[in-house]
Order: C-alpha cells, then sequence, then structure tokens
C-alpha cells in the first residue's frame, strides 16, 4: 500500500514539476513590467526601468542606425544620441503609439541630422575597385558594398528616404510617419533618389 | 542600369542584415553612464542650504543693529518732544516766563 502510494507521487513528480515550471515562466511573464510601467518608473527617478527600456529596444534602433553609420564608433555614438533625446524627451511621450514607433522615430530623425553633419565626408567616397557587373552574378556582400558606396553621394533626405524604403522595406505611409514628411514628398524624393543612384551607378559601370 | 537591375541589387543587398551584437555589447551600461555625467551630480536642495548661512548672518545684525538703534532714537525723541511739550505746557497755564 505504502508502496503504491511511493510510486504514484514518483510518478506524479514530473508532471508536479512541470506545472511548477508552467507557473513560473507565465508569472515571470505576468510580473514584467509593461514599457508604459517602466515609462513611468523613469520619469520617477528609476534609472534602472529606463535601462530595461533601453535593453529591449536597443536591437530596432541598432538596426536603424547601422545603415548609416560607417563604423561601430560611429554606430555607438548614434545610439547614445537617440538614446539621450528619448530620455530627454520622455515626458512628451504620450503613449497614442507604441515606445517602439516613438523611439524608431527619435531614430530615423537623428540618422537624417547624422547625414547633414557629414554630408561633406561622404561626398569623397570613391567607387573605384568595386565591380558591379550583372545582378545575377553579384553577391549579397558585394551587393551591399556597392549600395553603400554609392548611396554615400546621395543627399540626406535621398539617401533616409531610399534606405527606408528599399533597405528596410518600408510603405511609403510608413515612411512618411517616421521622417514626418507627406507620402506624396516622400514618393517625390524616392523618384528623385532612385534616379541619382542609376546614375551614379551607371558613371561607375561605365568607367 | 535600368529600375530592373536597381531592384535585384536592392533584393540582394537587403539579405545582409548588419551585424551590431559588438557594438550593442554594454551599451546600457555606456549609456547610464553617459546619462549621468551629461546630468550632472543630483544634489538636494538642503545642500545648497550653508551657502545661505552668510547672508541670513548678514540680515540677522542689520536686524540687530537697526533694532538698537532705533530703540535709542526714539528713546531720546520721545524724551525731547515729551519734556519740549510738557514745559510748553507749564509755562502757558502757570504764566511763567520762557
Amino acid at each position: 500500500m505504502l508502496t503504491h502510494a511511493l510510486m504514484d507521487s514518483f510518478i506524479e513528480l514530473p508532471t508536479a514539476s512541470r506545472q511548477t515550471n508552467n507557473g513560473r515562466a507565465m508569472s515571470a511573464a505576468i510580473d514584467e513590467p509593461t514599457d508604459e510601467r517602466l515609462i513611468q518608473s523613469t520619469l520617477a527617478g528609476d534609472e534602472e526601468a529606463f535601462a530595461e527600456l533601453v535593453r529591449r529596444h536597443k536591437r530596432k534602433v541598432f538596426g536603424i542606425a547601422s545603415r548609416f553609420a560607417r563604423n561601430d564608433h560611429e554606430l555607438d555614438d548614434i545610439c547614445q544620441e537617440i538614446f539621450v533625446k528619448a530620455y530627454q524627451k520622455l515626458k512628451s511621450f504620450r503613449g497614442e503609439a507604441p515606445f517602439e514607433h516613438w523611439v524608431s522615430r527619435i531614430a530615423v530623425h537623428t540618422c537624417y541630422d547624422f547625414l547633414r553633419k557629414t554630408r561633406h565626408d561622404r561626398e569623397n567616397v570613391s567607387l573605384d575597385g568595386i565591380e558591379i557587373g550583372t545582378s545575377d552574378n553579384v553577391s549579397a556582400r558585394d551587393a551591399a558594398e556597392v549600395l553603400q558606396r554609392a548611396m554615400a553621394r546621395l543627399s540626406a533626405d535621398e539617401r533616409l528616404v531610399i534606405t527606408l524604403l528599399e533597405l528596410e522595406e518600408k510603405s511609403v505611409h510608413e515612411t512618411a510617419e517616421l521622417t514626418g514628411w507627406s507620402e506624396s514628398n516622400v514618393k517625390v524624393r524616392a523618384f528623385r533618389a532612385r534616379q541619382a543612384l542609376k546614375k551614379i551607378l551607371e558613371i561607375n559601370h561605365e568607367r | 542600369m535600368n529600375d530592373e537591375k536597381l531592384d535585384k541589387l536592392f533584393a540582394t543587398a537587403r539579405g545582409v542584415k548588419p551585424d551590431t551584437s559588438r557594438a550593442e555589447y554594454g551599451f546600457e551600461t555606456r549609456l547610464m553612464a553617459h546619462l549621468r555625467t551629461e546630468r550632472g551630480p543630483t544634489m538636494p536642495w538642503y545642500a545648497f542650504a550653508w551657502k545661505l548661512v552668510p547672508t541670513f548672518a548678514a540680515v540677522v545684525v542689520a536686524l540687530g543693529v537697526w533694532t538698537f538703534i532705533d530703540s535709542n532714537t526714539g528713546d531720546l525723541q520721545s524724551a525731547i518732544t515729551g519734556d519740549h511739550d510738557e514745559n510748553t505746557l507749564a509755562t502757558f497755564f502757570t504764566g511763567g516766563a520762557q
């Protein structure tokens, strides 16, 4: 009788243990504070809450900034500027859109400012030594390198709009929201950017 | 270069996702340190109270001096004017020579 009871308890143990683990996972998910909660805590002076917000959203911000930065040092600088701005403007966050969208808008504006500031450095970027070839046989890394160098010669707004539309695959509406430009303005700038980019690549191909 | 070629170039380049893991490492720590230096050391309001001590001391001394002078001059004045009034009244009622 006792043996049976012991056996049953051993058989039951894994199930019970699994339930406990599931319970822990569920409670951890419930306990995890929302972005809104973290924002409130940050505004109340909790620095760790802001660090958690950064931890959650840095991947997205780094993804946007990495399209414009030329090295890790620049990337770090841009991302720090983005999050410092976010911290300073946190009071103005009204929660109408998710925090990720809000911080993405700040990221796009900061990258735009960065492109304008470094425009003169980029005008001298050379396309020499890069073989574009036909698009069918070009490798992904080569294509990225060619575009990176060719796009460096575009103006800040042209580069921004083409990066968001073509590389980040944002829609015209999303690009308009991120940049603060009207949709028709985005379309016009994108058209001009494509024309300019084709011209740059053609000139390089003819050499 | 035509549009089709450019689109293919974009499509191929899209496959390359920049690796940001190295730059992301320890980013929060660097950022929080940056924010702290930007804000400067946070001092509570009462930390500045000691700077007001000389001002308050000067005010107390000034009040003391003013009270002392005021009380002395007040007494003297009333004594002078009081005596003068009393003398004038006595002379008037008694008809004495001034």
